[in-house]
């Protein structure tokens, strides 16, 4: 590592840190490369060790300049386009430590097609060609217009090749002046080694990533001491509110004396403080709280139009609780949202209502809400209650409604009891094959069907499906009773496990006690079954 | 000649170690950035869903807790205990004994008045034997099955096959449930029909509070070692997995606590056992790569997902001894598994599974540590012989540090964005203190047990060794890879 790369990383760092302006940065770079420099007389050899027996590992062409590291007798360490090596000082000529001045570092203009020299009288002239002539003024070499030049002590040879170019004395120039590049000069980044370049976008990495690691931290911090202080305030609130509230609901305070220890910036805590009393209070209590969020519900009203659907969602919860007359419209709209997690809030807001035509919006809906629990959907409509069963029983006799629609339209049907579906369950069965509506349609016949209904329930004993065969146990054992106790039995040979336990439960409910118990006691491979469902039983 | 080849040889390892970096730091930091997008979502969605609403809903699926026990006599009682408290309308606990070689079973017996009670399974997965089933007089929840000694994947094989509720959720013995935590992870499962399984998070319960089964207080732990894992546990659940989730390519699932549809698992063929398909320490993780590609294979339609808000505590080590145990298994279960699942490697039928999630734990994760490892010694080879000079590699080095240094520290900015669950600001400091000297040290330490660990299964040492002997003890914990 040459004290140039090492420089490079380090003002860098220093660069980007404490904001050492750039010249700054660049005194430091002064002060550190302050070196020896020698000019080669001839094309030398340089070698790996200060002797002749040294393996050459390189020849540098003559009227180079390169480093001089150390020197050891007649051997001088020399460095030269990052090789090091050793030479003989014959072929050498040592910079005068006097006559090194630094400020000529600027004189030095890379792509400039001449050279401005500040003290010409210390050049060196070392030969020249057709009107230019190479200089050498210790630490620098380069090709010089020899009409600039008016110094009486450069000595002048003729030159001996008249087709020499211009051009091709540029790029001479640059060719032996690349490494000496002053820092920051981005144009300068791609003449720098390969090495010396990753060094650089190293450095700088580490910059930004450092200024990550403080900025997260501050970030942290100023988190959390902003979660403190809202906390705080929080708490505050709280204890001035929930006292008056209190009194308020007892009717100790009115309203107003509520709203005035509600400051403007207060308004949304407010709601949501309000907000945690309402799944504790019904009806007139209810309606205090609502009316004391009235004032404020405007607010809310703003988030319906947020990008984020989180806010809308959270919007659209509020809303329905403290203001659903008021903002019926947009909860209805809001089935119609984007987003699925807003859709399914409004849906959920809608159905607590309990009021069949606002569950109508919902259940023309129902297709969207289909990747929710078919579990949950069904008992969300069954709150509704039974004045919604048309509804239902039309999407479920609908073929065109997607299975798992009407298969939840059959378990909400059974959770209403609504026996007029059962016919509907039977037509159902007839004609669809779809494992979701067929089992539902059996627990719809398990809940309201009749023993006309038993046909269709005992074909379907034989089905395919072990879930089909399950369900149709199910039904046969809660529509036929006593009755169907040998054919409920022979459901204990089934092959899947399923199945037997369905069969072995329908054997209890249609009051096959004493079957069960026999079974149980005897070496039937369901044994085990049998006595299981009469210890859940606790017979 | 031959200094010519190590040349080539450093210098081409050299540049895979630079690319190593470069390619994990890139994952890391697009998994903490989709990380911290969906953890804003997710903490206004959370604000939107009323989780008691849940729990007042006919709707909410009935669910078995397997509680699998290998010699828990000290603590089986109480951590049951904590089980039967648990926030939830209708569910089971089934604590599987695998065969203990202590008391738990009479202690269990006596404890909570357990009578032999038939019962039928639901599903016949190949199991050790299952010795008798007992359920509870006092609480008709709660059931213990006593079982022939089979490991860990046995065991819940073992769960599965009495399971008779729609989804189980598999935990270990010594995993503390927070109260809301069966709610909360049931929710993708509500929401999506198609879920298929889903993970929480997993939180050092050492240096916490505990009363009546409750996490009261929560503390950083006092030992230096556990200290450094809260720190990895952060960084791997809340911008690991969050990430992972954010792009829907979620591959493990901690073994300490996670969700399953139980027909889908028994399909995909359950745990993974010497009697099932082929041994591995690695099951929990085995199954959810099982469930991709039995879902894909199939062309279901399916979910798997991670929920960060669902809390787990679980004790962690404290002893460098078993750490290194630890560590030494996590990384056989992670080639175990992937070995075993290759085919899913690069191959484009298994969508982002198979092109991002399974590359970047083969590539990075598995392969990793054994390029990590040497890269330090190479590291200072080169320094020592000049090839490279130091303040190049010293610079790459510290590139690498900071980067680490960004990630953790964005993990606990995570967490104060979202759940705060360390309200000692001096805790909060100490986690910041942590995520820099946690590079000098700790990782080195952990890449060589991985290291170990990945030698040890290439070599083809499978089971438990010593471990084989004491089950799943409580520093057996689950497959979380340090991501």
């Amino acid at each position: 590592m040459n004290a140039i790369k090492y420089n490079c990383i380090v003002s860098t760092l220093l660069f980007f840190f404490s904001a050492i302006p750039l010249s700054g940065a660049r005194n430091l770079d002064k002060q550190a490369t302050h070196k020896t420099y020698a000019l080669v007389e001839a094309n030398l050899r340089i070698r790996d060790m200060p002797s002749l027996k040294g393996r050459v590992i390189g020849v540098i062409p003559r009227f180079t300049t390169v480093e001089v590291i150390d020197t050891s007798g007649e051997w001088i360490h020399i460095q030269y386009n990052r090789k090091e090596g050793w030479s003989i000082e014959r072929y050498l000529r040592l910079e005068q430590q006097e006559g090194a001045d630094q400020s000529k570092i600027n004189l030095y203009l890379k792509h400039s097609r001449e050279l401005s020299i500040a003290n010409p009288d210390k050049l060196y002239f070392l030969e020249g060609q057709s009107g230019w002539s190479y200089f050498w003024d210790y630490g620098k070499a380069g090709w010089i217009d020899q009409s600039q030049v008016q110094s009486e002590d450069i000595l002048k040879t003729e030159p001996d090749d008249r087709n020499f170019q211009p051009s091709q004395l540029r790029s001479k120039m640059e060719d032996e002046n690349g490494a000496r590049a002053p820092l920051f000069d981005l144009s300068r980044f791609w003449d720098l080694t390969y090495t010396d370049r990753i060094l650089i976008v190293l450095a700088i990495a580490i910059t930004v990533l450092l200024v990550f690691v403080f900025l997260f931290a501050l970030a942290t911090i100023a988190l959390r001491l902003k979660n403190n202080r809202k906390a705080k305030r929080w708490a505050h609130l709280e204890s001035v509110w929930e006292p008056l509230l209190i009194r308020v609901m007892g009717g100790d305070e009115p309203e107003d004396k509520m709203h005035e220890q509600v400051g403007g910036g207060d308004a949304l805590r407010f709601i949501d403080f309000l907000m945690r009393f309402t799944p504790h209070f019904r009806g007139e209590e209810l309606d205090i709280i609502k009316s004391l969020a009235r004032p404020y519900l405007h607010l809310v009203g703003n988030q319906l139009n947020d990008k984020a659907s989180e806010m809308r969602a959270r919007a659209i919860k509020t809303l329905s609780i403290l203001g659903f007359e008021r903002y019926r419209e947009e909860i209805i709209k809001a089935l119609d949202d984007p987003s699925p997690l807003v859709a399914m809030i409004a849906a959920r807001a809608i159905m607590r209502k309990d009021d069949p035509e606002l569950a109508y919006y919902v259940i023309d809906r129902l297709p969207r809400f289909m990747h929710w629990s078919v579990n949950y959907l069904s008992s969300m409509l069954a709150e509704v209650g039974p004045s919604i069963n048309p509804a239902l029983r039309k999407i479920f006799s609908d073929s065109t409604y997607p299975a798992r629609t009407r298969a939840v339209c059959a378990d909400a049907l059974s959770e209403l009891h609504d026996y007029t579906a059962a016919d509907t369950a039977v037509e159902v069965l007839r004609s669809e094959d779809d494992r979701d509506i067929c089992a539902a349609s059996l627990r719809l016949l398990s809940a309201v069907g009749l023993p006309k209904h038993l046909p269709v329930v005992l074909e379907l004993l034989d089905s395919d499906d072990f879930v089909i065969r399950a369900q149709a146990y199910r039904a046969l054992g809660s529509i036929g009773g006593k009755t169907e106790i040998p054919l409920l039995e022979s459901g204990l040979n089934d092959s899947e496990p399923w199945v037997t336990i369905q069969a072995a439960e329908s054997l209890y409910e249609a009051g096959g006690t004493q079957t069960l118990a026999l079974l149980a006691n005897s070496e039937h491979p369901q044994a085990m079954l049998a006595q299981q469902i009469l210890d859940e039983a606790g017979v | 000649m031959i200094e010519i080849t190590l040349r080539i040889i450093v210098f081409t390892f050299s540049f895979l170690v630079l690319f190593y970096f470069f390619a994990l730091n890139t994952f890391y930091l697009l998994t903490n950035i989709f990380a911290f997008t969906s953890l804003r979502r997710y903490a206004g969605r959370i604000k939107s869903i009323e989780i008691n609403e849940l729990l007042s809903s006919a709707g909410a699926p009935p669910i078995t807790l397997f509680a699998p026990a290998y010699n828990e006599e000290a603590t089986c009682v109480d951590s049951t205990r904590a089980l039967l408290t648990l926030n939830y309308p209708d569910y089971e606990i089934m604590m599987i004994n695998d065969g203990s070689k202590d008391g738990t079973l009479e202690t269990m017996i006596d404890a909570y008045d357990m009578v032999p009670t038939a019962r039928v399974p639901t599903a016949n997965i190949e199991t050790a034997g299952v010795k008798q089933v007992y359920r509870s007089r006092k609480n008709a929840n709660l059931w213990l099955i006593d079982k022939e000694n089979g490991g860990k994947a046995d065991a819940l094989n073992v769960g599965l096959n009495y399971c008779r509720t729609p989804l189980f959720c598999a935990m270990d013995a010594d995993t503390l449930l927070e109260r809301d935590a069966l709610v909360r992870i049931v929710r993708p499962f509500l929401e999506d029909a198609s879920t298929v399984a889903a993970g929480g998070i997993i939180r050092i319960v050492n240096g916490c509070t505990i009363e009546n089964g409750i996490v009261t207080n929560v503390r950083l732990p006092k030992n230096f070692l556990a200290k450094f894992q809260v720190m990895e546990y952060l960084r791997a659940f809340l911008s690991g997995r969050m990430g992972w989730d954010a792009v829907n390519a979620m591959l493990i699932i901690s073994g300490a606590f996670g969700m399953f549809r139980r027909s889908t698992v028994v399909k995909a063929g359950g745990y993974s056992t010497s009697r099932t398909a082929f041994h591995t320490v690695g099951e929990d993780m085995e199954l959810v790569i099982r469930l991709h590609r039995y879902c894909r294979d199939n062309d279901m339609d399916y979910q798997v997902r991670f929920v960060p808000d669902p809390v787990a505590w679980t004790e962690c080590p404290e002893s460098l001894k078993i750490l290194g145990r630890q560590r030494d298994r996590w990384q056989r279960g992670l080639y175990e598994c992937l070995m075993a699942h290759r085919k899913m490697l690069l191959e484009p039928k298994y969508g982002k599974i198979g092109m991002l999630a399974y590359p970047y734990f083969f590539f990075l994760e598995m392969l990793g540590p054994a390029i990590e490892l040497p890269g330090y010694f190479v590291l200072v080879y080169v320094i020592v012989t000049g090839m490279i000079s130091p303040a190049f590699a010293v610079t790459f080095f510290m590139v690498a540090v900071v980067f680490g240094v960004v990630l953790s520290i964005a993990a606990v900015g995570l967490e104060e964005l979202t759940f705060r669950r360390y309200p000692k600001f001096s805790d909060l400091l100490q986690l910041f203190g942590l995520a820099v000297i946690e590079n000098i040290g700790y990782r080195q330490m952990t890449t060589y047990w991985r290291i170990r660990g990945f030698i040890s299964a290439l070599r083809g040492k499978t089971g438990w060794g010593q471990m084989e002997r004491k089950g799943f003890s409580s520093t057996t914990s689950a497959n979380k890879t340090d991501e």
